[in-house]
């Protein structure tokens, strides 16, 4: 093979392989992913008949741990699961019908409202609907 | 270093642009390498372009979505992660290339006439492209980005005259918000980009028609073709440069960060971008007036008069070397002088350390009174003393009272405010012995002070919450003082070295209890062996609660044990730890169980718990390889986190004493743990294919680039 024909199929290899290297991830980027984009000002808490009444759970809001709870009556209540004292995630006592916080004793009653221990103010309030079968989680 | 000027003829009848750049020669010398970098950073502006383009795909811009936007590009969009960094490292990378190529032609004076304009074009250009990477950093709406525009904004308000409405046009209103966001995503993507584009045309179709400034030694003759010989050499370069960006981008992938949160306290070491840095460090030590004028106001008129300065620099040299040929060594010498300032400034702002000073003055003794809560209720030394100059320490609670038993009388100060201390105090012990005529026991001036009484909620009182313990001490840590009452004088020590402690008085934590937490106040006593888990139960009310419904309650009561304290201690309350279940070792149950059905039971219950612990610490530690190594993780994260959320849970029915409940809550959080481990591993997994797919790039370059070379070789040799 003749140096110039060795060359210019050296160059050429190198830049298809140097072009397919900068398409072939822009092609893969500009295809959307299967994952739907978190939705900010909403999220989905599950299912209604997941929740039964006088429970709760734990649920994605964003990046932060969200808590959906049924009260006994039957009515949907959605809090961040945040507690206001060391971000530790609260939960929902059926026993007692309030949310606490297992790291250092903290009560809520079913309106976000810090009734006891060491949190120093409420838990952020979100709206909580029902739609199409799935449980709808509003920042208020 | 001085460059001879090379005026090119102007076009020639019938000759066209496409001609002149056609026959364009590019002369060599030994400064032939700084004609690169022009074109460097052009290569370096199309990533940009091009990355930008493909990032408005998916970003959206506004306050509650920009920052996840990006995330979603980080961690969902096949190779978002690249193109970002590309677009973030490109941007940093460019602006390198942008100075270095300014610096070049500064220093080789090669912005002498003919070539006035491509300089003020190039100036033009300099300052678009801080105005990108300024409205650029803000995009993905992270925690430094937010305060570093904070600070920035609020800087170019301090220009006068215009400062306000900069301000408040930048910022699209008083605040950095989610309307900055939108105006800085309006000139990142569209004002800056069209301004851009003029500029750019304006300054490449000056230099072809300029063509390059050659330096007084260069011999006429030495030249190369531009096309191909000196494009295919510029290629090489930014072929370079982008075997350099995807390293960076693959080894290197830019840090999101945290969500920004207008209500957060400012972060430490928050500065601007590293090109901006310089500035900031000079305008902390302009000092704070200058002659009449604020500092600041006076560093910022120099930043721009500096600007306009270095735009004119042509027509100043020109100007001055027709009045006297040496001054144009004095530009040079300046320009070597800004770049040391601007080198050594932003050095010195990468290695100072963020001083926070927050120090408290304490009032002179004389000011004693000044700074008492009743002087500034305008209540005078007579309301208290005109009857009594000088009370005995027993009289002293009696005094306070005729005011704060008065429901009426504080009533016109605060309508909430408590009344019944006194009463309290009364049936505390101190208040017992007090009455009995006791002159060493504490009385409302020995925990509030005298003369400088403050509010509780004051940081300076010694009744505020982190001051309670030793304001007690001062008393309770007295040997001697306590020797006469029988007590222990070692509970602050004890005390002290406890969690709560630590929560208190280390970490700040308020919420964290005191002496009067478990004591009370004003009527102090310890509480009795039947009511400590109660008191416990203040803060910890489900462990109170399990163990009450527990099989330890009733023989705890029955064998007078004082609950909580038979486990955890009194005024030592140690961090608790999985080993105290166990009757080995630091294990607290070994007091009173030793029968092997017993030790099963606990064995069960610890196991239980130290196998989540060590499957959420071996995840975690899978987890923080691939964020070290750049990965987008949050999501694993947060489900760790809940997992994490449960092993607490699982600690605190620990009070239960029931193995299947622990268990009960233990397996499931195991299940939701090997999830995340195996969503870890993905990650590194990832890692590794991101390598590999770096080499096969470098190898396409790195075979690109020797081809072109031996094409260049080849080309010169015919």
């Amino acid at each position: 093979m003749k140096r110039r024909k060795f060359i210019d199929i050296l160059l050429g290899s190198g830049i298809l392989a140097t072009a397919a290297s900068i398409v072939y991830p822009i092609l893969k980027f500009v295809i959307p992913p299967d994952t739907a984009e978190s939705a900010i000002m909403s999220a989905s808490a599950g299912r209604p008949d997941d929740l039964p009444p006088n429970s709760g759970k734990i649920f994605q809001f964003g990046g932060e741990p969200g808590l959906i709870v049924r009260t006994a009556e039957g009515e949907l209540r959605a809090f961040s699961a945040r507690c206001t004292h060391l971000n530790c995630t609260v939960q929902y006592d059926s026993d007692e019908k309030q949310i606490v916080c297992a790291c250092h004793g903290g009560v809520f009653d079913l309106n976000g409202k810090n009734i006891a221990g060491p949190p120093p103010k409420p838990l952020l309030t979100y709206s909580a609907n029902v739609r199409d079968d799935e449980i709808v989680v509003l920042r208020v | 270093m001085a460059f001879e000027q090379q005026h090119s003829p102007p076009l020639r009848g019938g000759e066209s642009l496409l001609q002149r750049f056609r026959d364009k020669t590019i002369p060599i010398h030994r400064h032939t390498i700084w004609y690169y970098f022009g074109g460097m950073t052009l290569f370096l502006f199309a990533v940009q372009v091009v990355t930008g383009i493909l990032l408005l795909l998916y970003y959206r811009p506004t306050a509650e979505s920009a920052f996840e936007s990006v995330q979603f590009i980080m961690a969902e969009v096949s190779f978002g992660w690249l193109i970002r960094s590309i677009h973030s490292w490109s941007a940093n990378l460019m602006i390198l290339t942008l100075f270095i190529h300014m610096a070049s032609v500064y220093l080789t004076r090669a912005y002498r006439r003919p070539r006035e304009a491509t300089w003020i074009s190039g100036v033009g250009l300099l300052v678009v492209v801080l105005g990108f990477g300024f409205s650029g950093y803000l995009l993905p709406w992270n925690k430094l980005a937010f305060f570093a525009t904070q600070v920035g904004t609020q800087i170019v308000g301090s220009v006068p005259i215009v400062g306000s409405f900069l301000l408040k046009f930048l910022r699209g209103g008083g605040n950095v918000t989610g309307a900055t966001i939108t105006r800085f995503y309006a000139f990142h993507v569209a004002i800056l980009p069209a301004t851009a584009t003029a500029l750019l045309a304006l300054h490449l179709l000056l230099v072809q028609l300029y063509g390059m400034s050659t330096p007084p030694d260069y011999k006429a003759g030495r030249t190369m073709r531009f096309f191909p010989n000196f494009l295919l050499r510029d290629i090489v370069g930014w072929l370079v440069a982008l075997g350099v960006l995807a390293a960076l981008a693959a080894i290197f992938p830019w840090d999101l960060g945290v969500k920004a949160d207008p209500f957060a306290p400012a972060p430490k070491g928050i500065r601007p971008e590293w090109f901006f840095v310089w500035m900031f460090q000079t305008l902390k030590i302009v000092p704070a007036h200058v002659w009449i004028f604020e500092g600041e106001r006076v560093a910022i008129l120099g930043f721009g008069l500096l600007l306009v300065l270095i735009a004119a620099v042509p027509l100043l040299e020109a100007c001055s070397s027709s009045v006297r040929p040496s001054a144009s060594g004095w530009f040079t010498m300046l320009g070597w002088i800004l770049l040391l300032y601007v080198f050594v400034m932003t050095l010195s702002g990468y290695l100072e350390t963020p001083v926070f000073a927050s120090t408290l003055q304490v009032a002179a003794p004389d000011e004693l009174f000044r700074s008492d809560i009743h002087n500034q209720r305008g209540i005078t030394c007579g309301d208290c003393h005109k009857d009594n100059p000088q009370p005995e320490k027993r009289e002293v609670a009696a005094l306070c009272a005729r005011c704060h038993s008065d429901l009426n009388y504080m009533r016109r100060f605060n309508p909430q405010m408590r009344v019944d201390q006194f009463a309290e105090y009364q049936t505390s012990v101190h208040g017992m012995r007090n009455a009995r005529g006791d002159e060493n026991v504490a009385t409302c001036t020995s925990c509030h002070s005298v003369h400088d009484i403050r509010r509780v909620r004051d940081p300076r009182s010694p009744v505020y919450p982190t001051q309670i313990a030793s304001t007690c001490a001062k008393c309770h840590s007295d040997t001697k003082r306590m020797a006469a009452y029988k007590i222990p004088a070692n509970q602050f020590d004890k005390y002290r070295r406890s969690v709560h402690a630590t929560a208190l008085l280390d970490r700040h934590d308020l919420a964290a209890p005191s002496c009067n937490n478990c004591h009370g106040n004003h009527g102090a006593r310890p509480p009795g062996v039947d009511s400590v888990a109660s008191v416990c139960g203040q803060c910890h009310r489900q462990e109170k609660d399990l163990f009450g419904k527990s099989p330890h309650a009733q023989p705890f009561q029955d064998l007078g044990l004082a609950g909580c304290v038979v486990c955890h201690e009194n005024h030592e309350i140690r961090k608790t730890d999985d080993r105290m279940l166990s009757t080995e070792g630091i294990g607290v149950c070994s007091a009173c169980h030793s029968d092997d059905a017993s030790v099963m039971k606990i064995r069960s219950m610890q196991s239980s718990i130290l196998k989540l612990r060590l499957d959420i610490d071996t995840a975690s530690e899978t987890l923080e390889r691939a964020e070290r190594a750049g990965m987008e993780i949050s999501k694993t994260k947060f489900n760790l986190e809940q997992v994490h959320a449960e092993l607490v849970k699982a600690r605190v029915s620990v009070h239960a004493f029931s193995p299947e409940k622990i268990a009960e809550l233990t397996n499931p959080a195991m299940t939701m743990t090997a999830a995340a481990h195996k969503n870890a591993d993905r990650a590194l997994e990832e890692v590794a294919f991101r390598r590999r797919g770096l080499g096969y790039a470098l190898i396409a370059i790195a075979v690109t680039i020797i081809g072109l070379l031996l094409k260049i070789r080849e080309i010169e040799s015919r």
